[in-house]
C-alpha cells in the first residue's frame, strides 16, 4: 500500500506549478467557506446580542392575553410568585418589570400613535443597553422624564425641554388620562421601529396613568449565559407557565428572526455547496489533465501486475496530498484575508437586517470547526472527487496506451 | 541452467482482427501456431505490419485474441479475469518495454522492487536481489538514480533488471532495442543472451535489426499475420 501512497504523492510535484495553481483554488474554496461562515456567524453574533441587548432582552414573561392584545389590563398574574421564581433561578442575573401600552404622544403641532414603555431605569440598565443610545440629553431618571425616539421628535416638531401630553387609555375604565411631561431626553436606537414609535417614561408613572396599582405587563430577563435561557427546556420556563404567564426566550419572542436565520444557515449551506461543487470541477479537470499526461505509465504499472483498484489508491493518494497542501494553503489564506477585516470588523453602518438594525461593525466569529471539520471536509471531498478520473486511470487499455508511446 | 525443452508458453491457432466492419477490419494475426520451450532465446521478426507487436501483446496479455487461445505454464491467460491476470502477470511474465517506461517518480532500485512489492516479497529478500541484479547489469552505484538521470542504455538495463529481478516464466520484450545505438543496443542483447545461458530465463523478443537476429536462438518470422519461417539454430 505504502509503494501506491508514495508514488501517488510523488506524482504531485511533477508539476508543480500546475499542482500549486489548483491547490490554491481548492485553498481559495476553503478559505471563501471559512471567512463567509466567520463572517456570517459573526453577523448572526451581533443581531442576537443587538436583540439581547435591547428591548427583547434575553427573554420576557407576558401574561398571555396581553401578547396577543397588547391591552393595558392584561398584566402579569400572580406577580409576586413569578419573581419568586425568577429571584430563586440562579441562571437569572438580572431582571425589569416594564409597562407597556398603546399611547398617543401629540405636540402643539402634531400628533403620533406609540408605544410608551414604563420602565424601572436601574433595573432596565441591568438588562438592557437602551440608556446607551440616549444622543441628547437623559434617560429616564424620575417621574417626571419622558425619553422619545429622535424620529419622533421629528414627527412631533418639537425639541428637547419641549412639553408634549403623553394621553393613554387606564386600563379598566378606558377612560382616557392625560399627563403632561417635558421632554427631558432623546434616544438614537437606530432602528427605525425604536426611533419613531416609543417613549419611555417611569414605571411609576405608567403605573399611575395607566392605573394599573403595582401591576405591570412585562417582566424582561437577563441570563449569566444566554444559551442556558435559550433551551425551551429550561425548567424556568415551566415554572413561569405554571402561573399562568407565559415565559420565553428572545428565540421564542422574535421567530420571523430566527426563521430568517435558519435560511440564512441554509443558504450558507447551499453556497458552501456550490463553492465545492466549482471547486470540484476543477480538481476533476487538472487530475484528468495529469492522468492523460500519463495513461501509459498506468499501463505500465498495469503491465507490471498492478491492480485497477492499487492504480485507484495511487491516484487518491495524489488527490490526498493535493488535498494536504490545499487546507495548508487555505488556512494561510484566510490568516491573511481575515485577520486584517477580523480585528477591523465590517462596519454597516445601521444597515437593517431581518428587521434587526446592524448598529457595531461585524467581527469575524471564530470557532473550531473553522480549522477542523472545513479542512478535513475539503480533505475528503478533494479525495472523494478524484475517484472518477482514478477510475478512468484504472482502466487503461494497455495495448493502445503503450502503442502511444512508441 | 539446461534447457530442459518444457513447453512453456503455447499459442493455439491464434487470431487478431481489428475494426468491426468487413470494410474496416484489419487481420493483424491468422492462426498463429507456436510453441516457447523453456530456456529458448526467440526473436520475432518481420517487416512492419507483419504483426510482430501484436503477437507479443496477445503473449503478455495486454490484448486478447479474437480466437484461439494463449496458455502460459499450462493456464489460458486470454481466459483469465482482469484481477486473475494481473496477479498471474506479476508472478509469470517479465516485461521489457521499448520506450524503458520506467516509473519516473521511483529510483533505479525502487523501479527495480516494484514488482517485487507487488509479490508481498520481504525487504531484506528485495534489497538482495536488487542488488545482485543491479550488479548483474552493471549499475552498481546508480542504485539511487531516478530514470531521468539515466542515459537510454542505463534504464533499458534498469527494465531488464525489473523484469527479470521476480523470477518469472517467461521475459517478453517488444523490441528492446529500438531506441537504443546499435553499440548499446548489441550490448543489452548480449546481456539478454547472458542471462539466458546463466539463468535459463527464457527470452522472447521482436526486432527489425539484423545484428541482433543473428544473436537469436530461434527465429520466427512472420508475415502478414501469419508465422512464415521458424528457425532453430
Amino acid at each position: 500500500m505504502f509503494i501506491f501512497i508514495k508514488i501517488g504523492y510523488k506524482n504531485l510535484f511533477r508539476n508543480k506549478r500546475r499542482s500549486v495553481l489548483t491547490s490554491i483554488v481548492i485553498g481559495l474554496g476553503l478559505a471563501s467557506m471559512i471567512i463567509t461562515d466567520g463572517f456570517m456567524d459573526g453577523m448572526s453574533e451581533n443581531m442576537v446580542k443587538t436583540i439581547t441587548t435591547g428591548m427583547v432582552t434575553e427573554g420576557q414573561v407576558h401574561n398571555p392575553l396581553f401578547s396577543d392584545s397588547f391591552d393595558a389590563k392584561d398584566v402579569i398574574m400572580e406577580k409576586d410568585k413569578v419573581e419568586k421564581i425568577l429571584s430563586n433561578d440562579a441562571q437569572v442575573e438580572n431582571y425589569a418589570k416594564r409597562v407597556i401600552s398603546f399611547a398617543m404622544l401629540s405636540s402643539a403641532r402634531n400628533m403620533r400613535n406609540i408605544t410608551v414603555y414604563g420602565v424601572d431605569p436601574e433595573k432596565e440598565k441591568q438588562v438592557t443597553t437602551t440608556y446607551k443610545y440616549v444622543s441628547e440629553g437623559k434617560y429616564v431618571e424620575d417621574e417626571q422624564s419622558l425619553l422619545v425616539g429622535s424620529l419622533l421628535l421629528e414627527r412631533l416638531e418639537v425639541e428637547l425641554g419641549d412639553k408634549v401630553v403623553l394621553t393613554v387609555a387606564e386600563a379598566h375604565s378606558g377612560e382616557l388620562s392625560q399627563v403632561l411631561l417635558r421632554i427631558s431626553g432623546v434616544l438614537t436606537a437606530g432602528s427605525k421601529e425604536m426611533d419613531e414609535n416609543a417613549a419611555f417614561i417611569h414605571i411609576k408613572k405608567a403605573q399611575s396613568i395607566f392605573n394599573i396599582g403595582q401591576n405591570y405587563h412585562e417582566i424582561a430577563i437577563k441570563f449569566r449565559d444566554r444559551s442556558v435561557g435559550e433551551q425551551e427546556t429550561y425548567p424556568l420556563w415551566a415554572q413561569l407557565n405554571h402561573t399562568g404567564n407565559k415565559g420565553e426566550s428572545w428565540k421564542g419572542i422574535v421567530a420571523s428572526f430566527t426563521e430568517i436565520m435558519g435560511m440564512v444557515d441554509q443558504s450558507k449551506g447551499i453556497m458552501a455547496f456550490i463553492l465545492m461543487l466549482l471547486v470540484g470541477v476543477g480538481i476533476v479537470n487538472t487530475l484528468f489533465m495529469s492522468i492523460y499526461e500519463r495513461m501509459f505509465e498506468f499501463a505500465v504499472l498495469r503491465a507490471l501486475g498492478t491492480k485497477s483498484r492499487e492504480i485507484i489508491i495511487m491516484v487518491m493518494s495524489e488527490a490526498g496530498a493535493m488535498a494536504v497542501m490545499s487546507v495548508v494553503l487555505g488556512l494561510i489564506i484566510t490568516v491573511i484575508l481575515a485577520l486584517p477585516l477580523g480585528l477591523s470588523g465590517i462596519d454597516y453602518g445601521g444597515m437593517e437586517f431581518a428587521d434587526v438594525t446592524i448598529r457595531e461593525p461585524i467581527f469575524y466569529e471564530f470557532h473550531w470547526s473553522q480549522i477542523t471539520s472545513f479542512p478535513v471536509a475539503t480533505f475528503m471531498f478533494t479525495v472523494l472527487i478524484s475517484i472518477y478520473p482514478a477510475y478512468h486511470a484504472a482502466k487503461v487499455t494497455m495495448a493502445q496506451a503503450i502503442k502511444k508511446t512508441l | 541452467m539446461e534447457n530442459n525443452n518444457e513447453v512453456i508458453f503455447k499459442l493455439n491457432d491464434i487470431g487478431k482482427v481489428f475494426g468491426t466492419t468487413s470494410d474496416t477490419q484489419v487481420h493483424a494475426l491468422s492462426d498463429v501456431q507456436l510453441e516457447i520451450k523453456q530456456g529458448e532465446f526467440t526473436a520475432f521478426v518481420g517487416p512492419s505490419g507483419s504483426g510482430k507487436s501484436t503477437l507479443i501483446n496477445v503473449m503478455n496479455g495486454f490484448d486478447v485474441p479474437t480466437s484461439g487461445h494463449v496458455l502460459l505454464s499450462g493456464k489460458k491467460i486470454d481466459l483469465m479475469g482482469e484481477s486473475e491476470l494481473a496477479n498471474f502477470r506479476r508472478d509469470h511474465i517479465g516485461i521489457i518495454f521499448q520506450s524503458y517506461n520506467l516509473i519516473p517518480v521511483l529510483t533505479a532500485k525502487e523501479n527495480i522492487e516494484y514488482v517485487m512489492i507487488l509479490q508481498g516479497i520481504g525487504e531484506e529478500e528485495r534489497s538482495k536481489r536488487v542488488k545482485e541484479f543491479l550488479s548483474i547489469v552493471g549499475l552498481e552505484g546508480k542504485e539511487d538514480r531516478y530514470p531521468s538521470q539515466l542515459s537510454g542504455g542505463q534504464q533499458q538495463r534498469v527494465a531488464v533488471a525489473r523484469a527479470m529481478v521476480s523470477r518469472p516464466d517467461i521475459v517478453i520484450a517488444d523490441e528492446p532495442t529500438a531506441n537504443l545505438d546499435s553499440k548499446t543496443g548489441t550490448e543489452l542483447v548480449d546481456m539478454m543472451l547472458e542471462l539466458n545461458n546463466k539463468y535459463g530465463t527464457t527470452f522472447v523478443f521482436s526486432t527489425h535489426d539484423p545484428m541482433i537476429m543473428e544473436k537469436a536462438k530461434r527465429l520466427v518470422t512472420l508475415k502478414d499475420g501469419k508465422v512464415v519461417q521458424d528457425e532453430v539454430r
